[in-house]
């Protein structure tokens, strides 16, 4: 088995984990970008660039998108996909610890994506690892290959995601999908970011810090509304009840932080609607008649990011 | 020049006081202690007859970012050195019981990166949760 290399070490992203956005640099996710793009003509017809490699989805949470564009990206690309959706099905149930799963997993695979609800978990899996571990979400934490389809969707939008306005609304704190894309964000030159939640569900002071470090230019505000003429991008995040500790809180603000069409009259022409999906209360139907709705194309171009991603790390 | 009650030991300055707190959390058990009140509700800790670990200078650091040591050797004293390492190990567990290293089964090595130093702020290296600077104090001193 290939020993794993580390970020920063000449040889592109070859048995790379990716456990956070961060563990690529800026230029290593626009390279991967790049390979997305030609991706593209492969995603209904494969490729045979991955033949006989072996992915492993270790998934201990559901997952609709996550698993299933991992899945297809290696079966388009050739390869194979083993793997459990549904940990009852595995000897998780009889006690056996994530470390001793992930060391079996790294038996049979060339790369393993885990999705699992204990925060560091991939963390820990990468180093048990010799196979490069992608992670598919970690609890609240982070959420990479999310964040590298948000970002390749603002750029197929916009060209370049430097200068772009972004909303970020709902729940900002226990949401993966905003920690990690905020972080990934800090990447960007010019990013004008809206952190817009109630209160209880502002986003981490980890992730502010990061943010006031990379010298971002954001403001935290509850209505979204105040900003909409100004936004290029609204992404709106899911208030994560599985998350929530008291129920009653969940009933309180469910349903607080949708969206309508009219609230999209004051936006521009060009502002794009982004959801990581699935969407409960937050965003109606009628809003994917706009013309600035784009969760349904962002959630399809999670495969040929996917696939790129896939091709760059498996050896 | 300052001078110390002691002859052999550490003297303690803790510019905010809290000697007794230093005391219970550093766990020694010293021929002699000596406090004294500074100006400001300061305290200087004499401790005769003890020798102090490098683990002893990381705790005191992390409760008394600005408390300030030195080794007293036949009553002179000499400045030691109480910064805070990168990261730290081995002292402390993550607060957030939805982190791996709470796992009683994984093999974790928990660490933590200082972030901050006044107050301390520390951040788990695997869930990336601060630990609150309270719950640093109270997790080194103990039950």
């Amino acid at each position: 088995m290939p020993s794993k290399r580390s970020a920063g070490v000449s040889g592109g992203l070859k048995g790379r984990d990716l456990v956070a956005i961060t563990d690529f640099t800026k230029r290593e996710i626009e390279s991967t970008f790049a390979v997305a793009d030609d991706m593209r003509k492969y995603v209904r017809t494969g490729t045979d660039l991955l033949r006989k490699r072996i992915l492993c989805s270790l998934f201990f949470e559901p997952s609709t998108r996550t698993r299933l564009s991992f899945e297809t990206a290696i079966l388009r690309l050739g390869g194979s996909a083993i793997g459990f959706a549904d940990p009852s099905s595995s000897r998780v149930v009889t006690g056996e610890s994530l470390a001793d799963t992930v060391r079996m997993a790294d038996i049979y695979a060339n790369v393993i994506v885990l999705r699992h609800k204990i925060e560091g978990a991939a963390r820990l899996a990468a180093e048990v690892a010799d196979a490069p571990v992608l992670n598919g979400g970690d609890g609240s934490h982070h959420h990479p290959s999310q964040t590298l389809t948000d970002l390749y969707t603002m750029r197929r939008e916009f060209g370049d995601i430097g200068g772009l306005k972004i909303a970020l609304l709902g729940d900002l704190r226990q949401t993966r999908s905003a920690m990690s894309l905020a972080i990934g964000l800090t990447m960007y030159r010019d990013v004008k970011l809206f952190l817009a939640s109630p209160r209880s569900l502002k986003m981490r002071q980890e992730v502010i810090d990061r943010l006031t470090e990379a010298r971002v230019d954001f403001e935290e505000l509850e209505n979204v509304e105040d900003v909409m003429d100004q936004l290029d991008v609204l992404y709106v995040m899911r208030l994560q009840k599985e998350r929530f500790g008291d129920p009653a809180e969940y009933e309180r603000l469910k349903g607080s932080y949708y969206i309508t069409t009219n609230m999209l009259v004051k936006a521009k022409d060009r502002m794009i609607v982004m959801h990581h999906l699935p969407r409960v209360d937050d965003i109606p139907l009628e809003v994917d008649k706009t013309k600035h709705a784009r969760y349904f194309q962002q959630a399809a171009n999670g495969l040929p990011v996917r696939m790129a991603l896939l091709s760059e790390v498996v050896e | 020049m300052t001078s110390y009650t002691i002859k052999n030991g550490f003297a303690i300055t803790l510019p905010y006081g809290g000697s007794a707190l230093v005391l219970r959390m550093m766990r020694l058990s010293p021929r002699k202690v000596v406090v004294s009140a500074l100006k400001g509700g300061g305290e200087t800790l004499e401790l005769e007859g003890v020798k102090l670990k490098k683990e002893d200078f990381l705790r005191l650091a992390l409760v008394h970012s600005g408390a300030c040591v030195h080794r007293i050797s036949n009553g002179k004293a000499a400045l030691e050195k109480t910064t805070l390492p990168e990261v730290i190990s081995g002292l402390l567990r993550c607060t957030n019981p939805n982190c791996v290293t709470e796992q009683p089964r994984e093999p974790t090595n928990p660490g933590f990166r200082v972030v901050r130093t006044n107050p301390v702020t520390l951040q788990c290296t695997y869930c990336e949760r601060y630990i609150d600077p309270k719950d640093v104090s109270a997790e080194l001193l103990g039950p």
